[in-house]
């Protein structure tokens, strides 16, 4: 197969050229300027279009098992695969937790029923996601364990953090921490601010977050560890993360698109789907984001793609759970909020959305196009203009903040092991 | 107007004509329009004012009431608030009051409920209590006729008070100067919110005060951990005859939402006295404004 006239962009060696990719059996073969097809060699002509590595996300929730009404394994690749994802590492906090070798083997085995699509489960790092046993760590990750995480939970116990991230980094695996002071965090539903006060709602305040980054760095600090911080997205957090980049920490951060492109101001009528963990922030706070972005203290963009049912996102704010459907706006609100208008460049964002949380995770296969390896990649119209509609997501959390949002550059094809799948 | 949600909601027009309404029904001058209309009070949350006030204010408007109880209905059964109400308004209900514990939860069931019912906030969490403003508004005028450049001190817990939010709401709109006091513990956890003045110190907030609103500081709260006893409030906060003589204006009159705390927000003495009095016409103003608000609503249905 020949994908011919695309613009490749390829951040890992800042390439941005317009050539041809030849893919034989799921292998990239050659990356040239003009290859001539061979004879009956299908031919695609990308012809004003972007192709990347596919797109990765280290941070989304399938909810299978357990929470099946929400999502599913089914579901949410095909939700992903539809998003310009081509391969994803799902949390733990399912039901039961992937703590243990024989769910994470279920989630695998279910994962490759419906696709090929790179599949690299996050463990818990305690058991039952309680904060007080340490996983198997050598046993799951010789089962497929890409890294670990309590994430839907912080880790506060300092202790058992410290010994987890000793052990786990000791098997050249990373802890991505869910940063947040649940004492503060109680019972709370949007930021705390003038919003929330004018709603009476009970504030979450930013210093949840920056408070666990804070003692969460002292600790990554005491044992030189390796360390990821999840979905960031307060001023504060990022001032931190920065500075211990600078001491030489081995610290790397995400954020989300719901933390660039939306803010407290625009919850409106108590509708629990803006309702999410960590609460839309204030703009200052969006504006330290974008900063964040483009200076390098936040490596990378993932969806915390964390769906839930439509009649569970209907209950009063205060009973709705937290969590927005991600995939299939995540590369949309990045390239319009981001790059379209000229806050980061195609490059650097391509870079936050597939090389980087590659690299962060050691994900094979994913987040270059090199000869040689597997073709694993997106086809993106950077200008196609579109309006999100909510209903014809391939999620089952069929609500979302961006409904009916009008979006600037839109994934096109996903190609997963030279496989294409069109998207509409 | 169809529905009574918050006060920003409203104009100043739609307040005032309220306002006037009440004063005709007050003065017996105004015969009601929405007769053998159905109203059903909702109160999930304990309430001995607004729910009687609301109940009288439909008899004296010819209405049938449904006193919903919210503790034995369907929704103890699992039913949720949306498929209640819908079912109400297919056995001919025409209006509801809420009165809920959670904040919004009205706007929350509003987008749900497809079918044309009237909605009337009576009270929802740390968020509006509409009919509340109306009344004290009400009263004010009563009392001291023009409030523009007049000066309210609104004194005790207002970090959860929805009596607080919707008054500054309606005052603001009037031109009031509003000023708000209470402990840093009992404060909006966002000044920014509102554009009044904050005072942790009562005798500058009520200096000169045409008015001063006393809120209930509610004894549940001081027993939740991070806070002091009550009597650490009542020492620096608590308003008696002596600190409104000596710092607010002479005329002041003195309102509180209610239920008091007697001797904790207010003392007994004062409650009991001449100045006190001013808090049983506003709970009697409120039957009066509660039938304004009521024909407004439903007069137009058929």
């Amino acid at each position: 197969m020949l994908l011919k006239n695309a613009r490749i962009i390829n951040p890992k060696t800042n390439f941005d050229e317009i050539s041809d990719i030849r893919i034989e059996n799921e292998i990239i073969k050659e990356i040239a300027v003009n290859i001539l097809p061979e004879t009956n060699e299908e031919v695609i002509d990308l012809t004003g279009k972007v192709v990347t590595s596919g797109l990765v996300d280290i941070h989304c929730h399938l909810r299978e098992p357990g929470f099946n009404a929400k999502e599913t394994i089914k579901t949410g690749i095909a939700s992903a695969i539809n998003g310009g994802y081509t391969a994803i590492c799902p949390m733990a906090n399912t039901n039961p937790q992937v703590d243990n070798a024989t769910t994470l083997t279920y989630t695998i085995i279910k994962a490759k029923e419906v696709s090929d699509i790179g599949f690299y489960p996050i463990c818990a790092v305690t058991k039952g996601l309680n904060n007080e046993k340490m996983v198997n760590v050598s046993e799951l990750l010789d089962n497929g364990a890409i890294a670990f995480s309590d994430d839907g939970k912080p880790v506060e116990n300092m202790h058992l953090l410290r010994e987890a991230l000793k052990y786990i980094n000791s098997h050249n695996a990373i802890i991505i921490s869910h940063s947040e002071d649940s004492s503060l965090a109680n019972g709370g539903v949007i930021n705390e601010g003038k919003v929330a006060t004018r709603l009476g709602l009970k504030g979450i305040p930013n210093i949840t977050e920056s408070l666990a980054v804070a003692r969460e760095l002292e600790v990554v600090r005491s044992v030189n560890g390796k360390y990821h911080f999840a979905h960031i997205s307060t001023k504060r957090s990022i001032e931190l993360i920065r500075q211990a980049k600078k001491d030489g920490l081995n610290v790397t951060a995400e954020t989300a698109p719901h933390y660039f492109s939306l803010t407290e101001d625009d919850i409106v009528d108590y509708d629990a789907k803006y309702k999410v963990n960590p609460p839309l922030r204030t703009k200052e706070d969006l504006e330290a984001v974008i900063e964040g972005l483009k200076d390098g203290t936040i490596d990378v963009i993932a969806t915390d793609h964390a769906p839930h049912t439509v009649h569970e996102k209907q209950l009063p704010i205060q009973n709705a759970p937290m969590g927005l459907a991600g995939f299939e706006t995540s590369l949309g609100i990045t390239l319009t909020y981001l790059v379209h208008t000229g806050k980061l460049s195609l490059m650097d964002a391509i870079k936050k959305l597939t090389y980087a949380p590659a690299s962060i995770l050691n994900i094979p296969n994913q987040g270059s196009i090199e000869v040689g390896k597997e073709a694993n990649l997106t086809v993106i119209d950077l200008n196609e203009e579109w309006i999100v509609d909510a209903s014809k997501f391939k999620s089952k959390c069929r609500i979302s903040p961006f409904d009916g949002y009008k979006l600037k550059g839109k994934q096109k094809m996903t190609i997963i092991k030279g496989k294409i799948i069109n998207i509409g | 107007m169809e529905h009574l949600i918050d006060i920003k909601s409203i104009s100043k027009e739609e307040i005032l004509n309220i306002i006037n309404l009440a004063k005709e029904f007050k003065n017996g001058n105004k015969k009601s329009d929405v007769e053998k209309k159905t109203l059903a009070l909702m109160f999930y949350e304990n309430s001995t004012r607004t729910r009687c006030s609301f109940e009288i204010a439909g008899q004296k408007l010819g209405m049938n009431i449904i006193n919903f109880d919210a503790n034995h209905s369907s929704l103890s059964k699992g039913e949720s608030l949306k498929d209640t109400i819908e079912n109400l308004y297919f056995l001919g209900v025409n209006a509801v009051v809420i009165r809920h514990s959670l904040s919004g939860i009205i706007n929350n069931v509003m987008r749900l409920v497809k079918y044309p019912i009237h909605f009337v906030n009576g009270g929802d969490g740390t968020h509006a209590h509409p009919s509340q403003a109306l009344l004290d508004f009400y009263t004010m005028v009563e009392k001291i006729g023009t409030v523009e450049g007049k000066k309210i001190a609104i004194v005790g817990d207002v970090s959860h008070s929805r009596v607080a939010k919707s008054n500054i709401s309606l005052l603001s709109k009037f031109g009031v100067d509003i000023h708000l006091c209470a402990p840093t513990y009992l404060q909006f956890e966002n000044e920014q919110a509102f554009n009044v003045q904050y005072h942790s110190n009562v005798k500058k907030a009520i200096d000169g005060a045409n008015v001063v609103m006393v809120l209930r500081v509610q004894n549940e709260r001081h027993e939740k951990e991070g806070y002091p006893e009550s009597s650490e409030y009542k020492r620096l906060y608590e308003i008696d005859t002596k600190i409104l003589k000596e710092y607010a204006a002479d005329d002041v009159i003195l309102m509180h939402p209610g239920p008091a705390n007697r001797n904790i927000e207010v003392s007994s003495e004062l409650l009991d006295n001449r100045v006190g009095k001013t808090i049983l016409e506003q709970a009697q103003n409120g039957v009066y404004v509660r039938m304004a608000i009521l024909n407004t609503l439903l007069k137009g249905d058929r």
